[in-house]
């Protein structure tokens, strides 16, 4: 029993902590902001009555650490609020607040990292925290302090409820049918069932109206509770704007430069979990639009700008989603220093037309803003890498526009609740997926001649913009077969997932509809494309994508590309060399399921015969063989003439970068070490040499 | 089943309490209340049988909730609070305004005294809601003007003179009464004054601080080895025995408690009347239990004096009522008069 109410009573300490430390936080931030002495009484009052009353919480908990945390601190707003001068007393009461709620984290089992929200967010560590005793209704006010897991229990129940009522809408659609059905089929019987027909009839209507009024009805009603559950989930924009307004003080304080943050549109109503995933991301971008974007106040005033910097973050409800933009008053960006950056990482700076976009898309590639930063000072922004990814992870998008001298915006559009999200279902490979509204920009119907072929894939422009076309199938790995017959337009979406963008074809669009969004569970592996699973009215099963692993997919390697639209199917043809049966024979199915056609053979010679006899469009070989070696057999094939631009994928299992070497002195093609057999080495780079199956 | 209200703006304070209340048998939580506002209405409501009632709350903080209660639907008020110096102060001023006990708030079950705070809580609880407590306006307030029900006339007793030193011994309502009495005491009152208050420890302190300011006379919490003064009251500090020296100076003891109770009554008066005899003068003023009478009957024996405070003008009559029943009250006042009663005997001449 004392187990059971030690944890309860560390699950409230929790909630009372959740509570109290934001309030602290805000008071530490007014009286730094500078304050009357009135004010300034007020705020250190305030202050001390939560401590006061944290440091009792902790002694009902036993957690005498935090106890005599808030006793210290107490003694010391006191002193202050007695007139004495204590010096770094803000100081002294955010590192208290930092520790308070690192404790409340600990306590919780929470990961120490954002702060938790108002009460608190949704924490992923359930097993430490046992539901609290049960919370008293505020008799006076009408409000109730609930637990947010029930909340959501609530809301998927109501999910539950917005697919039952989908499903009854399909079967009223099916009950009118058969009311129409039995309409005007008593004038056209034989007299003897004209009367029970027409009987018949009339009950079918009476029915049909009456499931009708209560369908009506129960939309109104489940259409109002789940709204109105929606809405307990929401918070104001505010929420975050003690974090936010830390953040930019101590980054400046660390930089030694002088910033005004303000928030714009603070009352927009945004889902928690969004707020909650927003967080990081926002802080991030607060962040180095103080260390990278803003000049030092020196500088600044060389410029003519003012000596604080100013950096604004402003929500803006649009319709189901939300823009949050955070815009600084600084530099912007050094192109020249993102073109360094990029040849230091061996990568081509891009160059020619839309250069500046794709350099601007660069700074969100890992390890890009994580080194030395692109503006010089030493790095200590977080790569902006990590805020798409986040962003990613609520179905949002991110995008980075700037003006040389003048500073930098960025814009985050994330979706309003996460409950339930608008999809577009489209098909492809034969199967049915959901596109989060988010993501798709737009739909599009592309013809064979929107499309050019450019470097191994192929581009259109749509909207006067140059985008990399893909197929949807290809992207998630499947069989691509398009259903489309040659010269016929096909449908493709604008897909934004992450920092990418890209046309993405499809077989049909098959409509949107308002999606419940149910997780994956626990036993399916995860996918990092795939965010969801939601059930359609008629039953079906529709995974949706989206997400990082959805944008990392949209970046166009050679090989996902779409079969070009009108050419007809063709298997390569691969000769396989390899002494072991075992191992060939793995080989050669994976080759095969791949689409190839494979010719295989036990050693160097058999395989050098059937490149002369048949011909190949490839040759996969182990080097180590009898009767022809890899090496010799690789030699042989680059003497020829005939067979001297053969793609040579030497697989083998000697690892040493002599071996290596050797192959490709040798004239190997490409060197795949089979120690750690990855299949999607071999096929990666058989797809590069031949151009891969259609 | 006795039934309880807790009133408590803390979420784990309240876990706390009410999963200590709970865990008896003979107790009932039957509301929670989250502010003094919520506390009134509940109690106005669910009429409980006793309060824990929080000193710091939002909207009516404990002291003003309980003085409310007292004056709308009076019922047994135990105060638990902080030992903040702050809390204490607001803590007796309930105990003025009516509030019957003050503890102090009970550790968390990993802390070593929780057992002991646990069954503290739930004695002073049930102990608390057996106190029949009747409408009396004002009560403990000082009057407007002088007591709206004349007292009794006391009843014919000895006259009370030549006393050398006071020992006054309270426990449940003593808080008021002694800043009562002593409040109309003069500064220059010859005769050393003794005071043992049966409280929870560590309010001790907080408790000599509150009766210092409302009397001229100077509290403080007695010193061991301390000399006597005239024009001084020294009170038992926290879990020691209050007595006196033959050689006149203050003595503390830490024998074990007697009845349960250290400091303990009847110390205190059997100390005065070994070191004063016929000097000596005790007074028990209102208390649950019987402190004070074996003390009482040796102060007697030594030559001294006993007074004890009527049933009307009582909290609870149980230390004053073992005392008169005994035989040992040579007289029986009303609060009201003690102050002028003190004064007569300690200027009247043998």
């Amino acid at each position: 029993m004392t187990d059971d109410l030690a944890r309860r009573l560390l699950a409230a300490f929790v909630l009372e902590l959740d509570d109290g430390v934001p309030r602290l936080e805000r008071a530490a931030l007014a009286l730094e902001a500078g304050a009357g002495p009135a004010e300034r009484a007020d705020l250190l009052d305030e202050a001390l009555r939560t401590l006061h009353t944290l440091k009792g919480a902790a002694r009902s908990a036993s957690v005498g650490e935090v106890e005599a945390a808030c006793h210290a601190l107490e003694e010391v707003l006191a002193r202050a609020r007695a007139g004495e001068g204590v010096p770094g007393l803000v100081e002294r009461l955010l590192t208290g607040v930092d520790a308070l709620r690192a404790a409340a984290a600990h306590l919780a089992g929470r990961p120490v990292a954002p702060e938790p929200l108002g009460v608190a967010a949704s924490a992923p560590g359930g097993e430490h925290v046992a539901a609290p005793a049960e919370p008293p209704a505020d008799l006076q006010e009408g409000s109730v302090r609930v637990p947010t897991a029930r909340v959501d229990r609530l809301l998927a129940l109501a999910g539950e409820l917005l697919v039952a009522r989908t499903g009854l809408d399909a079967r009223w659609g099916e009950l009118d049918d058969l009311r129409a059905g039995f309409a005007g089929l008593a004038a056209q019987a034989p007299a003897a069932l004209r009367e029970r027909l027409r009987a018949l009839e009339r009950d079918a209507e009476r029915l049909a109206a009456g499931v009708r009024a209560g369908q009506a009805a129960l939309q109104g009603a489940a259409g109002a509770l789940e709204d109105g559950l929606e809405e307990l989930r929401m918070l104001p924009f505010e929420e975050l704007s003690a974090g936010l307004e830390r953040t930019a003080l101590e980054a400046a304080r660390d930089a030694g430069k002088r910033v005004d943050l303000s928030l714009r549109g603070a009352g927009a109503q945004i889902d928690r979990a969004v707020l909650h995933a927003l967080q990081g991301p926002l802080r991030h971008l607060v962040r180095n639009a103080v260390d990278h974007g803003l000049e030092a106040p020196a500088r600044r005033q060389a410029l003519g700008k003012p000596e604080r910097g100013r950096v604004v973050v402003e929500a803006a409800v649009r319709g189901a989603h939300v823009d949050v933009v955070v815009t600084d008053d600084g530099a912007g960006v050094d192109l020249e220093a993102v073109r360094a950056r990029a040849r230091a990482l061996g990568l081509e700076p891009p160059a020619g037309d839309g250069q500046e976009a794709a350099l601007l898309g660069l700074l969100f590639r890992p390890g890009f803003s994580t080194a030395p930063s692109v503006t010089g000072l030493s790095g200590r922004g977080v790569g902006l890498d990590v805020v798409a990814r986040e962003v990613s992870s609520i179905h949002g998008r991110v995008a980075l526009r700037h003006d040389p001298g003048q500073g930098v915006r960025v814009t985050i559009s994330a979706p309003l609740t996460l409950a339930t999200l608008r999809v577009v279902l489209v098909t492809a490979a034969g199967q049915t997926f959901a596109l989060p509204e988010t993501v798709v920009e737009r739909l599009v119907r592309l013809a064979p001649g929107d499309l050019r072929p450019v470097g191994g894939g192929l581009m259109a422009t749509v909207g006067g913009e140059a985008l990399d076309v893909l197929s949807l199938a290809r992207v998630l790995d499947l069989p691509d077969a398009p259903t489309a017959r040659p010269g016929e337009r096909r449908p493709a979406a604008l897909v934004g997932a992450g920092d990418r963008r890209a046309l993405v074809l499809v077989d049909a669009v098959e409509g949107e509809q308002e999606a419940v969004v149910k997780g994956l569970g626990r036993r399916v592996r995860r996918l990092r494309h795939v965010v969801g699973v939601t059930l359609l009215a008629d039953g079906r099963l529709v995974p949706i994508l989206g997400g990082a692993g959805l944008g990392e997919r949209l970046r166009a390697p050679a090989g996902r590309a779409p079969a070009p639209l009108a050419a007809a199917p063709r298997r390569p043809r691969v000769v396989l060399a390899e002494d072991s049966l075992t191992t060939r024979t793995l080989e050669e199915s994976i080759l095969v399921a791949a689409g190839y056609e494979v010719l295989a053979a036990p050693d160097g010679e058999e395989a050098w015969r059937l490149l002369q006899e048949r011909g190949a469009d490839a040759l996969v070989a182990d080097v180590q063989m009898p009767r022809l070696d890899g090496l010799a057999l690789t030699r042989r094939v680059r003497a020829s003439r005939r067979l001297r631009d053969l793609p040579v994928v030497l697989v083998t299992g000697l690892a040493a970068d002599d071996d290596r070497l050797r192959g490709l002195e040798a004239g190997a093609s490409a060197y795949v070490v089979k120690s750690a057999f990855d299949q999607r080495e071999l096929l990666t780079t058989l797809e590069r040499l031949t151009g891969g199956p259609a | 089943m006795t039934r309880v209200l807790v009133a408590e703006d803390s979420l784990t304070a309240r876990t706390l309490l009410v999963s200590i209340l709970r865990a008896d048998p003979e107790l009932e939580v039957v509301g929670e209340a989250t502010n003094g506002e919520e506390a009134l209405a509940l109690v106005h409501a669910l009429r409980p049988d006793v309060v824990s009632m929080d000193i710091q709350m939002p909207r009516m903080d404990g002291f003003k909730t309980t003085r409310r209660i007292m004056a709308e639907v009076p019922t047994p008020i135990v105060v638990v609070s902080s030992l903040d110096v702050r809390d204490v102060r607001f803590s007796l001023e309930a105990l003025r305004a009516g509030a019957l006990a003050v503890l102090p708030r009970p550790a968390g079950p990993g802390a070593p005294t929780h057992e002991e705070d646990r069954r503290r809580l739930v004695a002073t609880i049930k102990g608390m809601s057996q106190v029949k407590l009747v409408r009396r306006p004002g009560q403990h307030l000082p009057p407007p003007t002088s007591t709206a029900t004349p007292a009794p006339p006391p009843p014919p007793g000895r006259r009370l003179s030549g006393a050398r030193a006071v020992g006054i011994a309270a426990s449940t309502g003593g808080p008021a009464a002694l800043r009562r009495v002593l409040g109309a005491l003069p500064a220059d009152y010859p005769a050393p004054i003794f005071l043992v208050q049966h409280i929870a420890i560590g309010f001790a302190e907080g408790l000599a601080r509150w009766l210092d300011e409302a009397t001229p006379l100077r509290v403080g919490m007695a010193v061991d080895g301390e000399p006597l003064r005239p024009g001084r009251a020294y009170l038992s500090p926290d879990d020691r025995h209050l007595g006196v020296a033959s050689t006149g100076h203050v003595r503390l003891s830490p024998e074990p408690p007697i009845g349960g109770f250290r400091p303990s009554a009847d110390h205190l008066l059997r100390s005065l009347g070994e070191a004063f005899g016929r000097g000596a003068l005790g007074v028990v003023l209102t208390g649950m239990g019987r402190d004070g009478v074996a003390g009482a009957r040796a102060l007697r024996a030594a030559g001294g004096m006993v007074v004890a405070q009527d049933e009307a003008s009582s909290d609870v009559f149980g230390m004053p009522a073992a005392v008169i029943e005994a035989g040992l009250a040579d007289r029986v006042v009303p609060l009201a008069a003690m102050a002028a009663l003190l004064e007569e005997a300690v200027r009247a001449p043998r």
